[in-house]
């Protein structure tokens, strides 16, 4: 063999060999996971699960965690560097994932739905994650968000009832705020963060305001919508904490868990927090759901499994198969935030019951556990509205904070700042393409 | 086997030099000056292509097409300046701009007033200078995750440490009467003194340098003449720190300017927009919502641009020194 064949045979080799282990290494690397369902005690569930699929499976899984307003923005540009994880975990965004399933992204995960049981599922939740037919997701569990009140402080306060309507709530904030003492009335977050959109655009659907209209067009320029921003940021101004415009989802909840306020929007995470960090207020907190206007209405959230197309996809439908199938196994996913994600799969609702912390706080778990139909998704914002794909960039784009920021911080007339974001949101939508 | 080709080394005679063709022969072979130069280049130029030229090629040229960045594989459709039009009627893009701008004198400013005031001090002789020349480098260290952590705690308007601090020598009334991150301005002024504090440590360290290589002759002859402190001050240290200083201002303006992650922590770029930077506004228009992809880099190419400018404006003053 002279130099020129030798150094052929080489080449020919070594690209042989860097095609054989490349194709090995996609195959044996660790199956990536993305969730932003991380609080400590979750990120401890989930590495259990993982080695638990290890043992039975062989296979390896690497959680990502982040933050529930990073998390699009996270998996773009995963894909922009075409590291896209495997498994998306509770990432709440149907939007998105839609978009992800319109590129033949996701996996179609119909025949796994069908071999757990597609009727213990409820049927809402499967439908608000399929496309063309696909189930681009498997909903695992949903968020109802409710009123957390101090009823020691509305005793104090000499309120009876906890509110129902934004008059009940408005006349008790008034009475249990009462910052010299370091107490606040209650919590309305204005940051420019993702919980501002569901907490505002809440109270814009039970004053009966829409985003946009059965044609998709933006019609938030409406009346309700300013009677809502009104109500809205009065409370925020008069009765939340004086940083409220820079909070998001943590600082609502620990507003609430550290004592300081004597009511606030959330989800059933602040029970967890609660026995952790305080559990001298469990005795004294209950939850109402969130005062309403004319109907009640609340932000929709679901926690779902999305699988990612990737040399991987077979290994990551074993591991949401080994989630999902077994009631036990996806119990273990509730475990570190009780009442905070609801199975959707009625054969596991009982296990939930059966928890002691669901047993001894009824009057903090019944509305985040019981089933309601008055959830609206930003993807469906009623019956006869078609999937919105526009909303994701209306939510990422702040359009909504930015407008209670414009109010509350500018000082802005509510007409004005309402005006301001329709004009907004048109500009937005006309760039979106279906 | 290959001899590299050295000019020091006398040629060998005639009779031992083989043949340059004498490919795949046996014996020594002669790499032309040219052909040398280049291999030896080959794998700085590659990478340099690879890792600066490669990306900042392919920014210009998505600038100019409309994509989805989910599409970037499949492509877009060409629009030509359309997403540099975009900018220009763009509200948020020239606000975002006049932030960043403002944002990055302010804090550069600083961090070059702060940093060498703290390296002159340090360049002095006291007792544990060496351990304060080591923990001056605390911040600089510091994950900015960390930082921003800490900073938040201490800016926060109920538990925060700084408005504690404030009340409790009376010049508030309530403990919660400053929300620091809640209003414009104070947020403005808040997220300058994190970057201040994490990256002056940077110019400290440059400028300390410096000042332990200015010849101390030169200050025992100025007080000769009869120069004061301030005098050599200005006559001396700062002549000798003005190239130092002028690289540092370059070098923290370019990596301010592109900051992106201490404002983002912090603030998210609100209230009201007030902390809304550049490199925030490509991230929400390239990653999120619409996915503009085309637009992000447009804004990207536009930042380079800025700061092409600002090097070029650099460059000539240091020619038009270097020529005095």
């Amino acid at each position: 063999m002279d130099r020129r064949q030798f150094l052929q045979s080489s080449a020919a080799a070594a690209g042989l060999l860097a095609w054989g282990t490349e194709t090995v290494s996609a195959q044996q690397a660790a199956l990536r996971f993305s969730t932003p369902e991380a609080d400590p005690q979750q990120i401890k569930t989930w590495e259990a699960i993982f080695a638990d699929f290890k043992t039975a499976k062989g296979i390896e899984t690497k959680g990502e965690y982040g933050l529930w307003d990073d998390l699009v923005k996270k998996i773009s540009s995963d894909l922009v560097a075409g590291t896209p994880p495997d498994i998306i975990a509770g990432g709440s965004k149907p939007g998105f994932v839609q978009d992800l399933a319109k590129r033949g992204l996701t996996v179609d995960l119909r025949e796994l739905v069908d071999e757990i049981g597609r009727s213990d599922f409820d049927p809402a939740a499967l439908a608000q994650w399929q496309y063309k037919g696909q189930q681009v997701a498997i909903p695992y569990g949903r968020q109802t968000c409710v009123l957390w009140c101090r009823t020691d402080l509305f005793a104090e306060a000499g309120i009876s009832k906890l509110p129902v309507t934004w008059d009940d709530y408005m006349a008790a904030a008034e009475k249990l705020h009462k910052p010299e003492k370091g107490i606040y009335g209650a919590v309305f977050p204005a940051g420019r963060t993702w919980n501002t959109h569901i907490q505002f655009i809440g109270h814009m659907w039970s004053a009966g305001g829409f985003f946009f209209n059965e044609k998709l067009e933006v019609v938030l320029d409406s009346p309700e919508t300013v009677r809502a921003a009104k109500y809205y940021t009065e409370m925020v101004k008069r009765f939340s904490p004086p940083d409220a415009t820079t909070y998001g989802f943590r600082e609502a909840a620990a507003a609430y868990t550290t004592g300081k306020a004597a009511t606030t929007f959330y989800f059933g995470r602040v029970l967890t927090h609660l026995y952790q960090q305080n559990p001298a207020l469990l005795k004294v907190s209950e939850t109402v759901h969130i005062p309403r206007d004319k109907q009640n209405r609340v932000w929709d959230g679901q926690d779902e499994f999305v699988v990612m197309k990737t040399p991987k996809s077979s290994r990551s439908i074993d591991l949401v198969r080994f989630i999902m199938s077994d009631p036990n196994q996806l119990y273990r996913v509730f475990g570190p935030v009780i009442s905070h994600v609801v199975p959707t799969r009625k054969s596991v609702v009982p296990k939930l019951q059966e928890h002691e912390w669901v047993r001894d706080n009824p009057k903090i778990v019944n509305t985040l556990i019981q089933p309601h139909d008055y959830a609206v998704s930003d993807v469906l914002e009623s019956s006869k509205h078609p999937f919105n794909y526009k909303m994701d960039a209306m939510i990422s784009k702040n359009v909504l904070p930015d407008m209670i920021q414009r109010i509350v911080v500018g000082g802005d007339s509510v007409e004005k700042a309402v005006s301001a974001a329709h004009k907004t949101a048109v500009e937005i939508a006309k760039d979106i393409k279906s | 086997m290959t001899r590299i080709y050295d000019r020091n080394v006398a040629e060998p005679a005639e009779e031992h030099r083989a043949s340059p063709r004498a490919v795949g022969g046996v014996g020594p072979t002669i790499i032309p000056d040219r052909w040398l130069g280049a291999a030896m280049l080959a794998p700085s130029v590659l990478v340099f292509l690879a890792l600066l030229i490669f990306p900042l090629g392919y920014g210009i040229y998505t600038s100019f097409f409309r994509i989805d960045t989910l599409d970037l594989s499949t492509g877009g459709t060409f629009v030509g300046f359309e997403n540099y039009l975009w900018l220009l009627g763009n509200e948020q893009f020239w606000h975002a701009l006049k932030t960043s701008t403002m944002f990055s004198v302010v804090v550069v400013s600083l961090q070059i007033v702060l940093g060498t005031a703290v390296a002159l001090l340090l360049n002095s002789s006291f007792k544990g200078r060496t351990l304060v020349r080591g923990l001056i480098l605390f911040p600089y260290m510091m994950p900015v995750v960390a930082v921003v952590l800490v900073w938040l705690l201490l800016y926060n308007a109920i538990f925060g440490v700084i408005n504690y601090l404030i009340f409790s020598v009376g010049f508030i009334p309530r403990v919660d009467s400053i929300a620091w991150l809640a209003n414009p301005t104070s947020a403005f002024i808040g997220v300058v003194l994190v970057a201040v504090w994490k990256y002056f440590p940077f110019v400290v360290v440059i400028v300390l340098a410096r000042l332990q290589v200015i010849p101390q002759d030169l200050y025992e002859a100025a007080k000769i003449d009869g120069a004061g402190p301030i005098s050599r001050f200005f006559d001396i240290t700062l002549r000798e720190l003005r190239d130092v200083l002028l690289v540092v201002a370059l070098l923290r303006t370019i990596f301010i300017f592109n900051n992106f992650e201490i404002v983002y922590l912090m603030t998210h770029g609100g209230p009201m927009q007030a902390t809304l930077t550049l490199p925030i506004l490509v991230y929400e228009t390239a990653l999120d919502g619409d996915r503009s992809f085309g637009r992000g880099s447009a804004i990207a190419v536009v930042m380079f641009a800025i700061l092409m400018c600002v090097m070029t404006v650099y460059f000539r003053f240091l020619r038009k020194e270097d020529q005095k």
